[in-house]
């Protein structure tokens, strides 16, 4: 059996908030599992802080990225993750 | 300062910054730069002052209230430093100005309030090779970059289309002084590095803050080749 990637995931501000952590060290293969996941992880708060329920993906104002690429940049919720990949979570601030 | 000589000074006197939007980052950013003597400030904002405004946009006073706000900025200003030229722009800043108002700059400074108007910035800091120092802020939130063209990676490599959240507005859930201050100094010092040619902390980084528990977090941000903005497949002259 193939071993899934450990990556850590980073969280910001809200994701932050609702989750009560910087940061953690998740198996997955994929965005989508990771996720999924993480829904189970942090349960409640953090699926309707970050999850659009229509979708099941993430609410438009919130952003994924994987080594610094926004996940539209690479293969989106598909996109594979490597060993030592980092992803970020966070909601862009457009306020001034 | 051990880094800063009479050279810099002279070099900072003879830069035009752009400083778009003149509300709660754009405020204390605009002290400072004045402070640190850049020599041509554009200040770009459409709206006039509001008595809500006072509490964090600290360059106006009560007696400005219903008067513009790119005005009253460069006059009090002026009473801080004469020695610096403000040109105030009385325009909300979008795709059908954005060229005009800030072709010539030598640096675009970010005050928006919006995603909207930061993607018009974008495309002219792109077209005309502008460094634009990115930032925004609610709540206890904010974010910051440094766009370097031709070296880093721009907004829309970063952000994408984002859009402005309406439920994440500073008029619906306020916004920090605190942090903007703080966020105002992060962005002063970027524009002074990358006047002078040294090497700018938020180039291809994106840092993130928040007040409330005294967080700053940085992580790389990565160019995109397929960027349309600034990739490859991005617009052509």
């Amino acid at each position: 059996m193939e071993l899934l990637a450990i990556v850590t995931v980073k969280f910001f501000a809200t994701v932050r908030e609702a989750v009560g952590t910087r940061s953690t060290e998740i198996e997955a293969e994929d965005i989508k599992s990771l996720l999924e996941k993480l829904k189970t992880s942090y349960g409640k708060r953090f699926i309707e802080t970050v999850i659009d329920e229509e979708t099941d993906k993430l609410k438009r104002f919130y952003q994924c990225m994987v080594n610094g690429k926004r996940i539209e940049l690479l293969d989106g919720y598909d996109t594979l993750l490597q060993d030592g990949d980092s992803v970020a979570l966070f909601p862009p601030v457009g306020g001034g | 300062m051990y880094d800063f000589n009479e050279k810099d000074q002279v070099k900072l006197s003879e830069t035009t910054v752009s400083m778009v939007g003149a509300g709660g980052i754009g405020s204390p950013v605009l002290r400072l730069l004045a402070s640190l003597g850049f020599g041509r400030i554009r200040i770009i904002d459409g709206d006039k002052v509001e008595l809500s405004n006072i509490q964090r946009q600290n360059i106006y006073n009560t007696a400005d209230i219903g008067k513009k706000k790119a005005e009253c900025a460069a006059a009090n200003l002026s009473l801080m430093n004469p020695e610096v030229k403000f040109i105030p722009i009385v325009q909300r800043i979008d795709d059908k100005n954005a060229q005009e108002v800030l072709k010539g700059s030598d640096l675009i400074v970010d005050g928006l309030d919006s995603f909207s108007a930061r993607h018009s910035v974008n495309r002219v800091s792109v077209k005309f090779q502008i460094p634009y120092i990115f930032a925004g802020a609610v709540e206890y939130f904010a974010n910051l970059s440094s766009f370097i063209p031709g070296k880093t990676g721009c907004l829309s490599c970063v952000m994408g289309a984002a859009k402005d959240n309406p439920d994440s507005t500073a008029a619906k859930i306020g916004v920090s002084p605190e942090l903007l201050s703080v966020v105002a100094g992060i962005e002063a010092r970027e524009a002074l590095l990358v006047t002078l040619k040294r090497k700018a902390n938020l180039a291809g980084k994106l840092m993130t803050i928040d007040i409330n528990t005294l967080s700053f977090d940085i992580f790389d941000i990565a160019r995109s080749d397929t960027c349309n903005i600034c990739g490859e497949s991005g617009p052509k002259e």
